[in-house]
């Protein structure tokens, strides 16, 4: 009873009172709600990911076939697990994972922060905003259902490399419907970085120059840039797909005078842009959270700015270090190593600048500066492994193996994860309004630190020795580093759900927040939490 | 508290991992450190010292950015003594992000030299010596060696090390003479896959409609695992062949016993060391 008055009591602290239906949220063109439903729906997709990584984990645990190969009935249906739907399990993590989880919690988390930050009332196409969300979670959901159609789901990794994903070689739906989703959600991409770009440039409060901006801003800015390149060039490597598997082109068909490798080149011009798009954003969060939590200002500002800049356009001439095997001319090897190794001289002066915000300051050691910092320190493992990766000799060994797979879980996982966590564990409180519960959170982030170096760590280890990636069953000497990779995973896929729990148990019971609970600088921090309709009851003139 | 007891958990489980990993695995039949498999050709052992060089590298500047960074966490750290009027304002020392940016791009021009030399060792195919065929389709491999008139065999028994896991596996040899250059002709009939054998150090896609090259010169002889190791669809972790290294002998004798079951006649040991590119 007593309870029953308290949470009624908690109800009338809330800004708007009144219930929102779902045709609110379909119809809202406010950049809050809509940052809101970006972060719910990346969690939704980040747990069916997780499961699959789950799946795929448990299958690996030992030598032999643990779940494949096995038929098993549950009451009147029988099921059995194939090779083909291990291929799916691992192509539909990395999907989910990218287009699904990570890029759209920058989205989020972006849409939310980038206009309060920058000192305007909104977006700048606040319905085209509603409308580049809502195609999300139905472009996941049209992947999600290809698990239903004769065929399944695709199975020939997230890459979708030709001739394997050739209407010969996939011939069911799924791998059409995986094409549609792809487009679908890299149109809800395109729409987005328009909305970003147009934004930043033109609704900044009086004074706030572009060199006055947040690093977050600047690092949303630059991250639309990318998608606004790269993004329409992986539409047309589809699209070049869906008309080679249901119109009789040969862009990718041997048979027809095409090649293979085109599919190869014109992918990879997208996607290795697309994991600064997935880690720009983390850098920038980073640079936040780091300067609040060390008191400091922000270090050698005008060079992380430069940084970003120079990360997004090397990253933009690298992509064929994803191909150094495909036979290419060893003088373009030659260029794209060198290239891609000149990457680590911007992203090693933002980990410099990250350290020497921190010399000197007086150190705050909350959830998310904990994971902050964990960020620099393991972040920095996926560079560094990167820089071995991209040597194309030493690549001949390593390509394709659990190296490979090492160094992108250092990159997505204790890069973009971890950013991601420290921003939600920094901005939630002017999210919801109250503060996430730092003991839960404090848990969350010491077994998720251990949990994912315990997972990843050593695939650095089975990479050097020869297993190949995507592969059910491997030869048994590699047996005892998957069982620990595997247990590392159950225990990291588990810790997950203390995250859920202090999100949405903070968002109801959390302590008030107050407009600013850590002391910060930029203009989120200057309004109520959570903040007005329209963000400022005036718009603020910047200094 | 819990804090203090979940930190004390992650000290102990990482000791543990690390107990588990520096365990020796045997592999191959040698002790292996958990890097590459010991090289058994000229071309590994490039990319195994090339490997070195940036490893150390690497570890060099990890260990600086983790020590810096663990300094800071305890001497920075806000305490009863050290207040939040205690931290600096600075945000600027030109001098010194010269110095960090100079620094790299000279470390990344050493980088790039030491992988030039080694890239244009290994891309180089050598004048003299043996071609054979490889060709991958789903889900095997076929050798062919053009220049003796004979393919590989069929594997008449599952493998031992492979079949263990209660799975029986049939894997093909190919059989290729020790101390002579093998010069592989790499390709596939159906969809993308890849000729790797990490001991020797070669990986290469076999893709269809085109030829790839690739190769090593094998120094002990031996059964070394290759694998497929591009995508290739639902029985892609199947695809394992089996690098027989013989010696010159065995090798000759194994010529001769695959021409006379292909209905041909011997051939003399000169001339199959002339197509070997090397002596007996």
């Amino acid at each position: 009873m007593s309870a029953e008055a308290i949470s009624d009591n908690h109800g009338h602290h809330d800004h708007a009172p009144s219930k929102k239906g779902f045709m609110y949220y379909l119809t809202t063109t406010n950049h809050k709600d809509i940052g809101k439903m970006y972060l719910l729906t990346a969690l939704n997709f980040f747990i069916i990911g997780g499961l699959f990584a789950m799946f795929i984990r448990a299958e690996l645990a030992e030598a032999g076939y643990q779940l494949l190969n096995h038929p098993f009935s549950v009451g009147p249906f029988t099921f059995s697990f194939s090779g083909e739907f291990f291929n799916q399990m691992t192509a539909m993590h990395a999907t989910f994972m990218i287009f699904f989880a990570i890029i759209p919690a920058f989205i989020g988390l972006g849409n939310f922060f980038v206009p309060i930050m920058i000192g305007s009332p909104d977006m700048a196409f606040p319905r085209l905003n509603n409308w580049s969300f809502w195609i999300l979670p139905f472009s996941g959901l049209l992947m999600l259902l290809s698990f239903f159609v004769p065929g399944g789901a695709p199975g020939a990794g997230w890459t979708s490399y030709p001739p394997l994903t050739s209407a010969a070689y996939s011939p069911g739906p799924g791998m059409d419907m995986w094409i549609l989703g792809i487009h679908l959600a890299g149109a809800s991409s395109i729409l987005g970085s328009i909305n970003f770009i147009v934004t930043t440039l033109n609704m900044r409060a009086p004074g706030m120059t572009l060199f006055k901006m947040p690093l977050f801003v600047w690092s949303m800015l630059v991250t639309a840039w990318l998608q606004l390149i790269a993004t329409p060039v992986l539409a047309g490597a589809v699209t070049m797909l869906l008309t080679d598997r249901n119109f009789g082109t040969s862009f990718f068909n041997m048979a027809g005078g095409g090649d293979p490798v085109l599919y190869q080149h014109i992918f990879w011009f997208y996607s290795h842009p697309a994991v600064y798009i997935m880690i720009l954003p983390g850098f920038g969060i980073i640079s936040e959270v780091i300067a609040t939590f060390s008191r400091k200002p922000l270090f050698g500002y005008i060079t992380m700015v430069w940084a970003i800049i120079g990360i997004a356009v090397l990253g933009c001439l690298v992509w064929a270090h994803h191909m150094f095997t495909v036979g290419m001319d060893p003088r373009a090897q030659m260029m794209f190593m060198a290239m891609t190794f000149l990457i680590g001289v911007p992203t090693g002066i933002k980990v410099f600048n990250w350290l020497a915000t921190m010399w000197e300051g007086v150190l705050e050691f909350t959830t998310s500066m904990k994971f902050a910092i964990a960020f620099v320190g393991l972040f920095t493992i996926g560079g560094l492994s990167g820089i071995v990766c991209a040597a194309a000799p030493v690549d001949y060994q390593i390509h394709d193996t659990y190296y490979v797979v090492a160094h992108i879980h250092y990159v997505f996982f204790a890069g973009s994860f971890l950013s991601i966590m420290a921003g939600v564990y920094y901005w939630f409180p002017k999210m919801f309004g109250r503060l996430m519960s730092e003991k839960m959170g404090s848990v969350h982030f010491w077994l998720t630190f251990i949990f994912m170096n315990v997972t990843f760590f050593p695939m650095h280890f089975l990479g050097l020795m020869g297993m190949p990636r995507r592969i059910p069953d491997y030869n048994p000497v590699f047996s005892d580093l998957n069982l620990l990779c595997s247990i590392g995973a159950f225990g990291l896929g588990a810790t997950q759900i203390l995250l859920i729990i202090n999100a949405f148990w903070s968002a109801k019971h959390g302590k008030l927040a107050g407009s600013n609970p850590w002391g910060g600088h930029t203009l989120e921090w200057q309004v109520s939490s959570p903040p007005p309709e329209h963000n400022f009851e005036k718009i603020p003139v910047v200094k | 508290m819990i804090t203090r007891f979940v930190s004390l958990v992650a000290a102990l489980m990482l000791a543990a991992t690390q107990v588990a990993i520096a365990t020796e695995m045997k592999f191959d039949g040698l002790a292996h450190p958990l890097g590459f498999q010991t090289p058994n050709s000229s071309v590994a052992t490039t990319i195994a010292e090339t490997y070195d060089f940036i490893f150390w590298i690497t570890v060099v500047i990890g260990l600086l950015v983790e020590g810096v960074l663990l300094y800071a966490i305890f001497r920075f750290r806000r305490s009863s003594k050290r207040g939040v009027e205690k931290a600096k304002k600075f945000s600027h020392n030109t001098p010194l992000e010269i110095v960090w940016t100079i620094i790299p791009v000279i470390i990344c021009l050493a980088i790039t030299w030491k992988a030039y030399e080694a890239l244009f060792y290994l891309k180089r195919m050598p004048e003299k010596g043996m071609t054979v065929e490889a060709i991958a389709y789903q889900f095997n491999w076929d050798f062919r060696y053009p220049d003796l008139g004979i393919t590989g065999a069929e594997a008449d028994k599952p493998h031992a090390e492979l079949s263990s896991a209660g799975v029986e596996r049939y894997v093909k040899d190919l059989v290729v003479p020790v101390g002579a250059n093998i010069k592989m002709d790499v390709t596939a009939v159906d969809v993308l896959h890849a000729f790797f054998v990490p001991s020797m150090g070669v990986k290469v896609d076999a893709i269809p409609g085109r030829v790839n090259h690739v190769w090593f010169n094998a120094e002990r002889p031996g059964d070394y695992i290759g694998q497929c190791a591009e995508l290739c669809g639902g029985a892609h972790g199947e695809m394992f062949f089996n690098v027989k290294v013989l010696d010159k002998a065995d090798w000759v004798k194994w010529v001769n016993t695959r021409r006379v079951e292909s209905g041909l006649q011997p051939m003399p040991a000169a001339e199959i060391a002339t197509v070997m590119g090397t002596t007996l």
